[in-house]
């Protein structure tokens, strides 16, 4: 049974704005997918598909073995879902005024109740798990830091480290380099990848810059205007097969694909800033 | 349009005029105002020192009035601020019956919830303190609704995800982010509070505006004097002292560390 499964998906906002029709998609487990395409093809609808945040016009998905697109929005079937789902945001989703550790602690909220999390209540073994998780994303240093405090990558990085604590078996990121500049980027999607790597995640990543899709995951997908019109192995992809995404688009100077800085590279599995 | 324009402003220089014949100003009151004020500052100076000592304590149960009831105020605006705000009402029905509440809370002034508990409880502080509680939920409840409605979407977001629950989401997301907020409100309210427990005292329910009343009602104009020196200092450093605070905490505590 596949992990991710998508029947016919069609989301049709109010007012009438079509951002999603007709999408087929199956992912397996521990496969890493790359869903590319220009601002506006339906990505980020597609991923919040995927996790009840937005209700499908009509069409399926199932996830983990569960429908989502049947249980109500309250459930508790529709949370337990949702716990053994990771999700990466473009903005961080970080809680601002708490700590970089208070933040990693939230992500055990999908198994353990707030009162357990606070730093005066919290249990050892789960202030450890937290404290280990900010140290895989080489972040134990500023633990105590208030995460507005740090900068954007390491803000990422944080995120990541929540996303560790709630033990996931799929991860969702939602362009998560786009408000990073390049080099910070990179080194989020290499600890990101690199993680998934290591605990065998199944990984869809919300991307529009082709030469950032062409160095990660196995898979890559392609929307535009909300349909998919490509779906294959990254293995023998090039950057010209991957233009036509964005060429009849092109009335949106934003969704150009940024100029390519270097060859893509296959993914580090360690970065250097992780390994202290 | 310009015709209810023109009538607008018909009505308004009526009443205008209306009120200024109705309070009679002449120049010759205005003129024996100025008078009696002088005659009034020629009592009260020097002020009556020898019952600074009694006044310094009704000074504290004022300010005690104040911070009680400016506790318990915020205490009880938390909760109905939640059930009051688009992002966290539990439901559009609770939702409206608790901005009536506090809104009717708001909209009747201190003074006669003051009038109301004196009936209700007897004179005293306590009258003084639950009509304080009224005046801060009307106000606390309103602006902690509000700054919550604020908050932002993405950490509230990102928790739901994690498929916590929703009060875990509320509690973890939104109040730590509008946190800042409430406690700068608070301080604020407490401000507030203090000048309106000086003036409940005036009506019997508690505190300094007792003994200022007591002190103008028999004329002695130089124990008045003391007192609303007194006032005025304790009010003017209260507000110095909360100012302060808000600054502090308003201001970010820790330094931008160096980049990754």
């Amino acid at each position: 049974m596949p992990m991710i499964r998508v029947d016919e998906l069609a989301k049709t906002f109010p007012g009438g704005v079509r951002a999603l029709s007709g999408v087929n998609l199956s992912i397996e487990l521990g496969e890493g997918v790359v869903l590319l395409g220009a601002n506006g093809s339906g990505k980020s609808t597609l991923l919040r598909c995927l996790v009840g945040f937005e209700r499908p016009t009509s069409g399926m998905v199932q996830v983990d073995g569960v429908e989502i697109t049947s249980v109500s929005q309250r459930s508790r079937a529709l949370r337990k879902v949702r716990s053994r789902v990771g999700m990466v945001f473009q903005r961080f989703g970080l809680v601002p005024g708490l700590s970089a550790w208070s933040n990693v602690m939230l992500g055990a909220l999908g198994r353990t109740r707030l009162y357990r999390l606070t730093p005066l209540t919290a249990r050892g073994e789960d202030r450890r798990e937290a404290m280990a998780c900010l140290d895989r994303v080489g972040l134990a240093h500023v633990a105590n830091q208030r995460t507005e405090t740090l900068s954007g990558g390491q803000q990422q990085r944080v995120a990541i480290a929540r996303m560790l604590m709630q033990r996931p078996t799929i991860v969702l990121a939602d362009e998560p380099i786009a408000s990073l500049d390049p080099r910070a980027g990179r080194e989020v999607m290499d600890l990101l990848w690199g993680i998934a790597d290591e605990r065998r995640l199944t990984v869809v990543c919300t991307l529009h810059q082709l030469d950032v899709a062409l160095a990660y995951g196995q898979r890559i997908v392609g929307l535009q205007r909300g349909e998919k019109v490509l779906d294959r192995p990254r293995a023998g992809l090039v950057a010209d097969d991957l233009r036509t995404l964005y060429t009849s688009d092109s009335h949106d100077a934003q969704t150009r694909p940024s100029p390519i800085e270097r060859t893509p590279q296959p993914p580090q599995p360690m970065l250097a800033a992780a390994s202290h | 349009m310009p015709v209810l324009t023109w009538a607008a402003w018909v009505v308004f220089l009526a009443v205008l005029i209306h009120g200024l014949m109705q309070a009679r100003v002449t120049p010759w009151r205005l003129l024996r105002g100025v008078d009696n004020l002088g005659g009034f500052l020629a009592q009260a100076f020097p002020p009556d020192l020898s019952r600074l000592g009694s006044a310094s304590w009704s000074m504290l149960e004022t300010l005690q009035m104040a911070l009680v009831g400016v506790t318990a105020g915020v205490v009880l605006s938390l909760p109905l601020a939640i059930l009051c705000a688009a992002n966290t009402s539990p439901h559009p029905l609770v939702r409206h019956a608790t901005r009536t509440a506090v809104a009717i809370m708001r909209t009747v002034p201190d003074l006669i919830w003051a009038l109301i508990f004196v009936i209700a409880v007897g004179l005293g502080p306590l009258a003084g303190i639950l009509a304080i509680m009224m005046d801060t939920i009307g106000f606390c409840g309103r602006f902690f609704s509000e700054r919550i409605e604020e908050t932002s979407t993405g950490p509230a977001e990102a928790l739901t995800a994690t498929g916590a629950a929703r009060s875990d989401v509320i509690f973890g997301a939104i109040i730590p982010e509008a946190m800042p907020s409430f406690v700068a409100t608070s301080l604020y309210a407490v401000e507030k509070a203090i000048r309106s427990a000086v003036v409940l005292g005036l009506v019997g329910a508690g505190g300094i505006g007792v003994e200022l009343s007591a002190a103008m009602d028999l004329w002695r104009y130089d124990q008045a004097c003391t007192i609303i020196l007194l006032i005025l200092a304790v009010v003017i450093g209260a507000e110095h002292l909360s100012s302060h605070i808000r600054r502090k905490m308003l201001s970010p505590t820790q330094p931008h560390t160096q980049r990754a």
